[in-house]
């Protein structure tokens, strides 16, 4: 996979950079800024751009605003957002219509390397990856009438996982159970949250989003 | 001064102070001029000088204090002396009209000295020595005109010889009458001496100083009416009469000019009214200036709390964790040759514990400033907060743009603690924020339906107050109607409180 990744501290970048390349992919570029970013997005069109939130010259969303733009001017390219802080706001912000290869990680969660490498591929694929914590927080939002009440515990795992942008067997595997397991717990939870079923990852991101968001 | 510049009230003033002139001279014509020889020059003159000086007076202070009785009762004053001077008149009608009216100079005087210096009668004593002024200086002492007739009278060989008000000649009765009105008063007016000279005395120090005056020469002039009435009182004693009646009326003489004294005194005084006002007002700049130095003094301290416990959670916290995790990494190298997979269990240890240190630093990052509000303004901050609170928030915020970036701290710190007080204390279900902005002004509102109780001088609110107060802002804890707490920050967005306002 060709990723080019943007972050304005050099040790950070590099750190991320190798870590890609272990794990196999081909880093096509580096950048410090959103400009130099750009640039190099409209010029390589990699698989998946890594974008550091906070870049010069402001040191505020930069980088939020360069992934938008990728999203806009080039689909094809999968974005994968990193952040010191995590805003469900903001996720909101760059899924606007769709969570089709795209990511908004901690950027704690490079340390734990499989679950970034992980999250790298389903992006570079056109699919999804969310924070665990953007997750908690709009499913632990307290509400006057929770729907999410009637779900079984592990259900709400199961919802949890959908809602990072985990596949079925991604799903299976991290809570030690069978594939038709899983597929049970999604049917049972869509008709008890009332949600139409959906057949791709990334689809059916957007949909829990949008139930938990309203 | 142009006339057309003047108010009515002072056009007619002057028309007033034009009348008094020529009554004036008209008077002292009709004195020199009449054929009784009981009018000295120097009496006319004297008693021409005390009217003008009441008009005058008067007319000056109904001008400064247009509402004060004092003024139109001297002019009053004035004018009476002049006409209570007619009985040296030679023209018989003058006379009579000077004989009726002689004494209301005096019941003029009374009430003008009772009611000094607001122009407003204070007690039941006042208002007894006014009424009995007029009663016995109007209407008792101008009865006898109807029963006089100077023809008869032997103390009056040189008077005019005919009285054309008379109705009945009784020369007895209109002595009877006098000196029994005489005998009444003479109490009368001793009292109020006592009267007046209580009351000088019982005036503060500063008001005393502009009132003396008129004090002195008042008290002085009523007594030594009483004791002319006195000596009218007992047997003829020619000279010794005069003496008393002449000392008597230059002492009244003077009581105008004790008027302008005080007068002029109180204008003195009202430049140390001035000085006072200044007093007061320094006073006050004071209190605030304290104030602002205490809230000032409270803000650095609160600044230094913070610091140090931002310290201790950083030493106590994620700088523990990360020397521990040093210790951790530097085992599991020793042991990664021959205990492979301890060293890996050290190593699976480690990276949770930098993830925790990492979550800490997070945590404490959003406590000193909250990015999403630099980033996105109060609105979505506020909502991040909301989405963050364990009960349900219900946001009702209305506020187009950005804020000045103090104002948006101040608001979103009020809302955060306030909400950190509902779910600690409140025992309530519920959270509502409004924010909203009213005519210039950021309101904030966040109200629960808990048990209330909330203590504005707990440190929290305390300094979410001096927060608010820094912006010239005013933070408020109140009970909601019926139950729960309501906490308000009303903040002016004004240029003072950062760019763009």
């Amino acid at each position: 996979m060709r990723v080019i990744v943007a972050e304005d501290s050099v040790l950070l970048r590099e750190g991320v950079a190798r870590l890609l390349q272990e794990a196999g992919h081909e880093v096509v570029g580096q950048a410090g800024d959103p400009d130099d970013l750009m640039r190099k997005v409209r010029a390589h069109k990699p698989d998946l751009a890594v974008v550091d939130v906070r870049m010069p010259p402001t040191q505020t969303d930069e980088g939020l605003r360069a992934a938008k733009e990728i999203r806009s001017e080039l689909p094809g390219v999968g974005v994968l957002v990193l952040s010191a802080y995590v805003e469900p706001a903001y996720a909101q912000e760059l899924l606007a219509e769709n969570a089709e290869g795209l990511g908004y990680l901690l950027k704690d969660r490079v340390s734990d390397v499989t679950a970034f490498a992980d999250a790298v591929e389903r992006v570079g694929a056109g699919g999804s990856a969310l924070d665990p914590e953007v997750v908690s927080a709009l499913m632990g939002r307290t509400r006057e009438d929770d729907p999410l009440e009637e779900l079984t515990p592990r259900e709400r795992e199961v919802l949890g996982l959908m809602a990072e942008g985990r596949s079925n067997a991604a799903i299976a595997e991290q809570l030690v159970v069978t594939d038709r397991a899983v597929e049970k717990h999604v049917t049972s939870i869509f008709s008890k949250l009332g949600l139409a079923a959906s057949g791709e990852d990334h689809r059916r991101v957007l949909a829990v989003l949008r139930f938990l968001e309203a | 001064m142009r006339l057309g510049a003047l108010t009515p009230l002072q056009r007619a003033l002057i028309a007033i102070a034009l009348l008094g002139v020529l009554l004036g001279i008209a008077l002292f014509v009709i004195a020199t001029t009449s054929a009784v020889p009981a009018a000295p020059l120097l009496e006319a003159f004297i008693t021409v000088l005390v009217g003008w000086s009441f008009i005058g007076t008067g007319l000056f202070a109904w001008d400064r204090r247009p509402t004060n009785l004092i003024g139109q009762l001297m002019v009053c004053v004035g004018f009476f002396v002049f006409i209570a001077e007619l009985t040296v008149s030679d023209i018989p009608l003058a006379a009579a009209l000077g004989f009726a009216f002689n004494s209301l100079p005096v019941a003029f005087l009374i009430h003008l000295l009772i009611v000094f210096p607001s122009g407003r009668a204070r007690s039941r004593a006042d208002r007894f020595f006014i009424g009995y002024a007029y009663l016995a200086g109007g209407l008792i002492a101008g009865l006898p005109v109807f029963f006089y007739n100077p023809a008869t009278d032997p103390d009056c060989a040189h008077c005019v010889t005919s009285n054309p008000l008379l109705i009945h000649d009784s020369l007895d009765f209109v002595n009877t009458w006098l000196n029994t009105l005489s005998a009444v008063s003479i109490p009368v007016l001793f009292a109020l001496f006592v009267h007046l000279v209580r009351r000088a005395r019982s005036e503060d120090p500063g008001e005393r100083r502009s009132q003396e005056p008129v004090w002195w020469a008042g008290g002085a002039t009523v007594f030594l009416f009483a004791a002319t009435l006195l000596t009218n009182l007992g047997p003829e004693s020619g000279n010794y009469d005069d003496v008393v009646w002449y000392i008597a009326n230059i002492v009244f003489a003077t009581v105008p000019f004790a008027f302008l004294l005080g007068l002029l005194r109180t204008r003195l005084s009202e430049a140390d009214l001035v000085a006072e006002e200044n007093v007061r007002l320094d006073a006050e700049l004071q209190a605030r200036l304290d104030e602002l130095r205490e809230s000032r003094a409270r803000i650095v301290e609160a600044g230094y709390v913070a610091r140090r416990k931002l310290e201790r959670d950083l030493h106590d916290g994620a700088q523990q964790r990360l020397v521990g995790l040093a210790l951790d990494l530097r085992l599991a190298r020793e042991r990664i040759e021959d205990d492979p997979r301890t060293a890996a269990a050290m190593l699976d240890e480690a990276s949770a514990e930098l993830s925790l240190a990492t979550e800490e630093l997070r945590e404490l990052a959003r406590g000193i400033h909250p990015a999403i509000l630099s980033d996105r303004g109060l609105e979505a901050a506020v909502e991040s907060l909301a989405r963050r609170a364990p009960l349900p928030v219900e946001i009702n915020a209305s506020i187009e743009g950005r804020l000045p970036e103090p104002v948006e701290a101040a608001a979103y710190f009020v809302v955060a603690e306030a909400l950190t007080n509902v779910v600690r204390h409140a025992g309530a279900n519920r959270a509502g924020v409004g924010i909203r902005r009213d005519d210039g002004r950021l309101v904030v509102e966040v109200t629960d339906d808990g048990g209330g109780g909330a203590d504005p001088a707990g440190s929290g609110l305390r300094g979410l107050a001096d927060r608010v107060a820094a912006l010239d802002g005013r933070l408020r804890v109140e009970p909601s109607g019926g139950h729960g707490t309501i906490v308000r920050a009303d903040i002016p967005l004004r240029q003072g409180n950062g760019a763009g306002a």
